[in-house]
């Protein structure tokens, strides 16, 4: 089932970022979001996401959607691991070894996974913030300029992974950058 | 790289607390050097009845520990000091929870512990003393003076959980058991921690209080209250060196007991805490 937004109106106060904005997004395709800041790609994501309401006009979706994302800040729990933060999200018991797989494939060693989340740097962080997302069981998953702290190699071995792991599913993305863009595939809506 | 303009640097090296962000520490050479200041002024002043020497009230303090009713009314108030800041701890932090949950609730409750912080600790102890029996007074006035701590800054440490982490539990649905142990208490932890510090503190000054106005049979404040009497100085100084030692004990085992506790819950909680090595 696609998720079809119809007419909608959202506004803060006397700023209003949509008026009559209406899209829809296909179920199993990926969909990129670009546009200069301020119009409304984060609260289009946060709409979608269930974090916001629409003033006015139809948003229709499956409620039971399980939903998935990645913030624009990592939004990790410090003390905790980077496997006990992907843990904490998975409605079903993960192997480790799945997990340990997964940071692999992104440059994480075992040592990182085992280690707490306030001690680790920005890139790391940002790579367990999107395996915390990949991983999680979810229908939709939202992705708010995920790619954004990671250096040039790191980030299109990210994409790459993140692109095989949500073949076949609903992912809107968020970015200023068309290569991004590019490496994800799937249709692209300009605010 | 240039000189500064001027040869030495405009700001010296701190080692003030404050500004070095280290906690003041209790050295030893510090309580000797306070023990000789009594001492001396105890000397000056020549009369026990006005200030005993310290060696006095250490030798009245271990003539006090030999009677068995020393112990007797130490164990009659610690057991209900403990009791009125265990009971303000439980209700405080369901009171803060519910209140952080129903904003009708925290409105409710407001002005009431508005009014049991801004009431004297006296009124309080009199008002008590014509409803309940004197032996139970130290429980109550403990539990009115800490409630309101309590519920305040746990109150305030729900209220200041990270937004952003409350909505990414949001997003992945995460179960409330989870966002208790994961998102809410890592959060609300230094805020209890800080409470119970003060409290302690509080419950055992107000307690003692409490049973020097209410006089109950076999407590410390009888004690206190007799030796006022009889103006037995030595006494009145080694009962309070009792106080400060068993309130400094408790507050220790307290909080180690509290840190135990914690370490349990970070542990049991978390989910893949175990490494996992490839």
């Amino acid at each position: 089932m696609a998720i079809i937004l119809t007419n909608i109106y959202k506004a803060y106060d006397s700023t209003v970022v949509f008026e009559d904005f209406s899209c829809h997004f296909d179920e199993g395709t990926v969909t990129c979001i670009m546009g200069t800041s301020g119009r409304g790609k984060t609260t289009l994501l946060r709409i979608l996401a269930g974090l916001e309401n629409v003033d006015d006009g139809k948003m229709v979706a499956n409620e039971n959607w399980r939903r998935s994302m990645v913030f624009q800040e990592d939004r990790l729990c410090e003390s905790l691991s980077a496997i006990a933060n992907i843990r904490l999200v998975c409605r079903k018991p993960v192997a480790g070894s799945d997990i340990l797989e997964a940071m692999a494939a992104v440059d994480l060693d075992s040592l990182t996974a085992n280690q707490a989340v306030r001690s680790m740097s920005g890139g790391q962080r940002r790579r367990v913030a999107i395996l915390r997302a990949l991983i999680a069981e979810y229908d939709l998953l939202l992705l708010d300029e995920p790619f954004k702290e990671l250096d040039v190699e790191t980030k299109e071995k990210v994409i790459h992974y993140t692109k095989e792991m949500t073949q076949g599913k609903t992912v809107v993305l968020v970015t200023h950058d068309e290569k991004e863009c590019e490496l994800m595939g799937g249709q692209l809506i300009k605010l | 790289m240039s000189k500064p303009p001027f040869g030495k640097p405009f700001l010296r090296k701190t080692t003030h607390p404050k500004a070095t962000g280290r906690k003041p520490t209790l050295r030893l050479w510090a309580v000797l050097a306070w023990l000789l200041i009594w001492q001396g002024l105890s000397l000056y002043i020549g009369h026990e009845i006005l200030l005993p020497s310290p060696l006095a009230v250490i030798v009245r303090l271990i003539e006090l520990a030999k009677e068995p009713v020393f112990w007797s009314a130490v164990w009659f108030s610690l057991l209900r000091i403990a009791s009125g800041f265990a009971l303000a701890v439980t209700v405080g932090v369901l009171l803060a929870a519910f209140a952080a949950r129903w904003r009708r609730i925290e409105e409710f409750l407001t002005p009431v512990m508005l009014l049991i912080k801004a009431t004297p600790v006296a009124s309080f102890i009199i008002l008590v003393l014509i409803w309940v029996n004197s032996a139970n007074l130290s429980v109550i006035i403990s539990f009115l003076m800490v409630l309101p701590i309590m519920y305040t800054n746990v109150r305030d440490g729900i209220a200041n959980t990270d937004i952003k982490l409350i909505e990414m539990a949001q997003v992945f649905s995460l179960p409330k058991l989870r966002r208790v142990s994961h998102i809410y208490l890592p959060q609300t932890l230094p805020y209890f921690q800080s409470a119970c510090m003060v409290g302690l503190g509080l419950c055992w000054k107000s307690g003692i209080a409490a049973e020097v106005i209410g006089i109950p049979t076999g407590s410390i404040g009888e004690r206190l209250y007799l030796a006022k009497i009889y103006l037995a100085i030595p006494d009145l100084f080694a009962w309070t060196l009792t106080i400060v030692l068993v309130s400094i004990v408790f507050e220790r085992l307290f909080m180690l007991f509290l840190r135990t506790i914690v370490i349990k819950l970070e542990r049991g909680g978390e989910r893949g805490s175990k490494p996992i090595e490839e």
